[in-house]
């Protein structure tokens, strides 16, 4: 896909979701800006869980090495997978923070 | 209030970091600093390292482009012989197709049971330092050479480096950037790790 259309894609239905928003639930939605601000918390606590998980999954794999005839090798780390997990695992933990806070 | 602070301003941090590194040159000059330049040079072997399978008989697309680069460096007559690695499958599937394509069966000599740098570097030096092959041209990826050719220097070779590609200069879009990114950052700490292991 073309990078212009692409941006042009997400720029059009952040417009119409934000009109629609304004529209049906005038009362109900809170700042903008505000909500920025927690999307960047919510990626700030994916990248610390990102960075616990592959720093573990490091020491683990070493340690594996060495104490066992088992070789596991250190580039199945960039699987998608352990950064799309790492990113539930940031929001899950942020709403779970600002529900008891 | 204070994690909420140190993971907003992460979080910023990540969102600036990731625009930079998609839409700047900065990792394609760094990863020109993880790339040597060819230095082809007639040698005693050509190494061509381990790359991985795609599946179960299919070779992968890194380890196709190795092969049939050190193919190439081999009916240009720069070695008389050529060692093809891999783990399982890949250098028996490597040197198949060699053949296929002309190159004499007694030319090739083949490494399979290492699984990193360093194993290879230190089995195929078992391999080819009694046939007196000690200059050898090391075909691997371009942001793997750096590592490669210490590793392979530490364990008794000299090397001229023959990269199977040129990514830090010709990776242009942002998602071909992230992935340079992601290659940059795994062999700076694969390089720190050697060095703090002693290895290079």
């Amino acid at each position: 896909m073309d990078k212009a259309f692409g941006a042009f894609l997400v720029l059009a239905t952040s417009i119409a979701a934000y009109l629609i928003a304004r529209r049906f639930a005038a009362g109900a939605t809170g700042s903008l800006r505000r909500a920025a601000v927690e999307a960047l918390e919510c990626i700030g606590t994916s990248v610390v869980f990102l960075g616990a998980n592959v720093l573990v999954a490091m020491a683990l794999i070493l340690l594996i090495r060495r104490v066992t005839p088992f070789f596991i090798t250190v580039y199945g780390l960039d699987d998608p997978l352990l950064i799309a997990a790492s990113a539930f695992q940031g929001l899950v933990f942020k709403m779970w923070w600002r529900s008891t806070a | 209030m204070r994690w909420n602070r140190l993971t907003r301003l992460l979080g910023l941090g990540v969102v600036i970091f990731l625009a930079g590194s998609a839409f700047t040159p900065v990792w394609n000059r760094a990863g020109q600093v993880l790339a040597p330049p060819a230095a082809i040079d007639s040698a005693e072997a050509i190494v061509v390292l381990a790359a991985g399978m795609s599946g179960v008989t299919s070779l992968g697309e890194e380890s196709q482009r190795r092969t049939f680069e050190g193919v190439r460096l081999y009916q240009r007559g720069l070695a008389p012989l050529i060692v093809f690695s891999g783990g399982g499958p890949e250098a028996e599937v490597r040197a198949r197709l060699a053949r296929d394509i002309g190159i004499p069966a007694d030319a090739i000599l083949l490494e399979s049971n290492a699984n990193t740098t360093r194993e290879e570097s230190r089995r195929i030096a078992r391999l080819l330092h009694p046939r007196r092959a000690l200059h050898i041209l090391l075909v691997t990826e371009s942001l793997h050479m750096l590592r490669a050719m210490r590793v392979f220097e530490a364990a008794g070779f000299q090397v001229s480096p023959a990269p199977s590609d040129v990514y830090p200069a010709e990776v242009f879009t942002p998602e071909d950037r992230l992935w340079l990114m992601t290659r940059v950052l795994q062999e700076s700490v694969a390089l720190i790790y050697y060095r703090m292991a002693g290895y290079i």
